[in-house]
């Protein structure tokens, strides 16, 4: 059996019965219905989250295939609390669910303590949450990814959450089916002195440079978090700007 | 209940230059009779806060730890140090949550955090108002006299402290239910929590009662 970086999973017939629950270990110790939550992942649209010093950028290729959908309809990035957003891939519908929770958890700190909850914090409480879908029977794990950006009052975040709990706090990282040509391009290109515009410029050659079709403004969303502004979702005209200064 | 509950208090806290002053005297009474003459009225919470009770002796302490754990286990989660608004906004919280069946409390919370150093005054229905100075139980009224008269923005701690023991012996020289000595403690943002010596006070309190005639307590 192999795997590979996000789980990569080639089933031989002798492993054939650890996949059925998801408390069940394999006898190498794996949960199989964990790593094809990863699969499920892998198969979701390429989205990219980029920090630098004055702010983070959520960026989605929406993939849209038809003419005649409403873009606006297709939700991939969600506005969490003031200074939070969070961007998914994967199964959007399992996403929805962790974001109504990140919601709660977020107005639940302010009713607390009277303060906006702080980033690292909220990613602990959302993978504690989806941790608990790997351990109880009667549930499957959540088929998505998340990317959690924010600014709070130590400055800029962004976090990676996996359908297993697992978290990791990134510089630049992207999520879903070109993750890691993607990755790659950041690797070469990413300065951690750029500017936030330099930066969603950055993701935009990932995107565009790893996807098989060309990147249109009405099926991108950026999203921006900066130390001036809260979140703000960029209108069409300004991703139309950002894609010209790719070309 | 009432008549054995254990009440009747001074507790004061000033916000000064480098950080705060919280202060209390040891008296429990119950009814007329003096219950106890050295009871722990301030608690320190964390390593930036401390809470003192008035009231019922039983609830104080009884907040005093549920706010000392969860401060504990906030720091721990989150791995900053908790905001003077944060605990006071989550006591404030502890307190509401027991609208009919209400803790018996005047609290005080003061600290210092990353914003300076602040004073709450939360009372039983939850009310949490932040204020320069503040004081709490049934020798407050007096106090009240001192500080309006005496307390001034941006004081040192050193005249804080001096300012919270004349309070103390004015209430507990006109309060019945006050007296039987006192504890005063600083928090600043350089050395954290720190209790004045016996002695310390003796001495203030040997000045004091020559400048003014105010008896020692």
């Amino acid at each position: 059996m192999f795997i590979g970086r996000l789980g990569e999973v080639t089933m031989q017939p002798g492993q054939m019965g650890y996949d059925r629950g998801i408390t069940v270990f394999s006898p190498d110790g794996r949960l199989f219905q964990v790593e094809y939550a990863r699969e499920a992942v892998k198969r979701g649209t390429t989205t990219v989250g980029i920090k630098t010093k004055d702010g983070v950028a959520l960026v989605v290729d929406k993939r849209i295939t038809s003419s005649l959908v409403e873009t606006t309809s297709i939700e991939k990035i969600f506005h969490i609390d003031k200074r939070i957003g969070l961007a998914t891939s994967g199964l959007v519908a399992d996403a929805r669910v962790l974001v109504d929770y990140a919601r709660v958890v977020a107005q639940i700190n302010r009713v607390s303590y009277n303060e906006r909850i702080d980033i690292p914090t909220l990613v602990k409480r959302v993978s504690d949450f989806k941790q608990t879908y790997t351990q109880y029977g009667g549930v499957r794990p959540f088929g998505t990814a998340l990317l959690v950006a924010g600014m709070d009052e130590e400055g800029p975040h962004l976090f990676e959450t996996d359908p297993s709990g697992a978290f990791m706090a990134y510089k630049a990282v992207s999520i879903g089916m070109a993750r890691d040509e993607v990755e790659e391009i950041f690797e070469e290109d990413y300065e951690e002195d750029m500017s936030l515009d330099k930066a969603i410029t950055l993701a935009l050659k990932g995107l565009a440079r790893a996807g098989e079709t060309e990147l249109k403004s009405r099926s991108l969303d950026i999203a921006i978090i900066s130390k001036e502004e809260d979140f703000k979702k960029l209108s069409k005209d300004e991703v139309e700007g950002y894609l010209d200064s790719i070309e | 209940m009432e008549q054995n509950a254990k009440k009747g208090t001074t507790t004061l806290g000033l916000v000064c230059k480098d950080g705060i002053v919280i202060a209390t005297e040891r008296r429990a009474t119950m009814g007329h009779m003096i219950a106890h003459k050295n009871t722990q009225k301030l608690f320190p919470i964390g390593d930036n806060m401390c809470l003192t009770i008035a009231g019922l002796v039983a609830d104080g302490q009884l907040l005093a730890r549920y706010l000392s754990s969860e401060v504990e286990l906030y720091q721990l989660k989150r791995e900053k140090e908790m905001t003077l608004e944060a605990s006071a906004t989550m006591l404030s919280n502890i307190l509401l949550g027991r609208r009919w069946m209400p803790f018996w409390v005047g609290l005080l919370l003061g600290g210092v955090d990353s914003k300076g150093g602040h004073i709450y005054s939360l009372d039983a229905a939850g009310g949490s108002i932040p204020d320069n100075f503040a004081t709490t139980g049934s020798g407050s009224p007096f106090v009240y006299g001192v500080l309006e008269d005496h307390y001034k923005e941006g004081m040192s701690i050193s005249e804080g402290v001096d300012l919270a023991v004349l309070c103390l012996m004015v209430s507990s020289s006109r309060d019945s239910a006050s007296g039987d000595g006192i504890n005063v403690a600083t928090i600043t943002e350089k050395e954290g929590f720190k209790e004045i010596s016996e002695k310390d006070i003796d001495k203030k309190m040997s000045k004091i009662n020559k400048e003014k005639g105010l008896k020692k307590v």
